[in-house]
């Protein structure tokens, strides 16, 4: 019958060494996985930080007409060149939340110089009611590139209202061949005195970006866990060894 | 003993090579070739992709060698030493041919 070894077995010269040992491998694996992950987020950081100051470009430039969404133009700073349509085409996108307070935002569609029709977002009311009048003649407007909402209710045809700038819907109630996303405009001329609606911080920065360092800190960590598994198994078998001796 | 003693010697090989080009090849590319020639661009590829593989591989060649090293009783000092030499490049060939050998003779019956 195997007895249960003494602690003090546990605390035999040639086992502080093992211990010293395991410990040391340990910590240094979990600190080098820490500074992996670091590395990880201060590299997710820069990407955002990039994303945040690429170039104003012109909207021709980046964004054929018929060509889809994708996620270059999320977020994209650019001049518009166009013309705006008349006034009663405008709609408002309802339950839009601003500084506390629900409002909706007024968008308007802008005949593209060269392109499409794009819906630009010109800024936030309290409330809904008679469009504002649009700026006249060719403008200039400086927008933010958005990808097209989803779930917007129904659109109200006398109003002219709807939950969200969803385009396949909008699409069907204006005469325009419109843009598969929106812009919302960060110019004060064309707001018409309204508050300008602040574009979303781009914040989808793929996860994958720095996945280097994000898989060698998870490896360090494994390497850690092993580490603990090979100390345990080796003071294990080494008191044994020493317990069979003895007895 | 012959299939732990293979199994060893297999990853032993494989992480031996790849620490190989990523070290002595990956390395120096990445951070002394120019920046944007294709040599740098190669260096950054290998040190990214190879980087991570031969972390996973490491890992199920300490297995592999931990497993040896129970079947063939070595010392703790003998294991710590076989499982630590596999991370220096070249080192890493060294240990296994003394790892071999240290099996082979303790175990006359292995080929």
């Amino acid at each position: 019958m195997k007895g249960r070894p003494p602690l003090r077995a546990w605390l035999s010269p040639g086992l502080i060494g093992l211990h010293l040992l395991g410990v040391v491998a340990l910590v240094f694996c979990v600190v080098m996985g820490l500074w992996q992950l670091g590395v990880y987020d201060s590299r997710q950081q820069h990407e955002q930080a990039d994303k945040q100051t690429v170039p104003r470009v012109g909207l021709t430039d980046i964004w054929a007409a018929d060509a889809p969404f994708t996620s270059t133009l999320n977020h994209r700073p650019v001049t518009i060149d166009g013309v705006f349509a008349p006034a009663d085409d405008q709609i408002w996108i309802t339950d839009k939340e601003q500084d506390g307070r629900t409002g909706a935002w007024l968008v308007a569609p802008v005949q593209v110089d060269g392109g499409d029709t794009l819906l630009v977002v010109r800024g936030w009311s309290p409330d809904t009611g008679t469009f504002p009048d649009v700026p006249a003649g060719a403008v200039s407007i400086d927008a933010v590139l958005e990808p097209g909402e989803g779930n917007a209710g129904t659109f109200d045809p006398v109003d002219r209202t709807i939950g969200a700038v969803r385009i396949p819907t909008l699409i069907n109630e204006t005469p325009y061949d419109l843009y598969s996303g929106f812009a919302i405009s960060t110019d004060a001329k064309s707001s018409a005195g309204l508050d300008l609606v602040p574009p979303p911080q781009p914040g989808d920065v793929s996860w994958t970006v720095g996945l280097r360092n994000l898989a060698y800190a998870l490896q360090w960590w494994v390497f850690g866990l092993f580490a603990a598994f090979m100390w345990w198994r080796m003071s294990t078998e080494s008191i044994e060894a020493s317990q069979a001796k003895v007895a | 003993m012959n299939a732990a003693l293979l199994r060893y010697r297999v990853m032993a090989t494989i992480v031996g090579v790849l620490l190989i080009i990523l070290i002595l090849i990956g390395v120096p590319l990445k951070y002394l070739a120019d920046d944007g020639s294709s040599a740098q661009q190669l260096g950054e590829n290998i040190t990214t992709y190879l980087g991570v593989a031969h972390g996973w591989l490491y890992m199920i060649f300490l297995v592999m060698a931990a497993i040896l090293a129970r079947a063939a009783r070595w010392s703790i000092p003998f294991t710590i030493t076989t499982l630590l030499a596999g991370t220096i490049p070249i080192v890493s060939f060294w240990a296994e041919h003394r790892a071999t050998k240290a099996v082979r003779a303790a175990h006359p019956e292995t080929v």
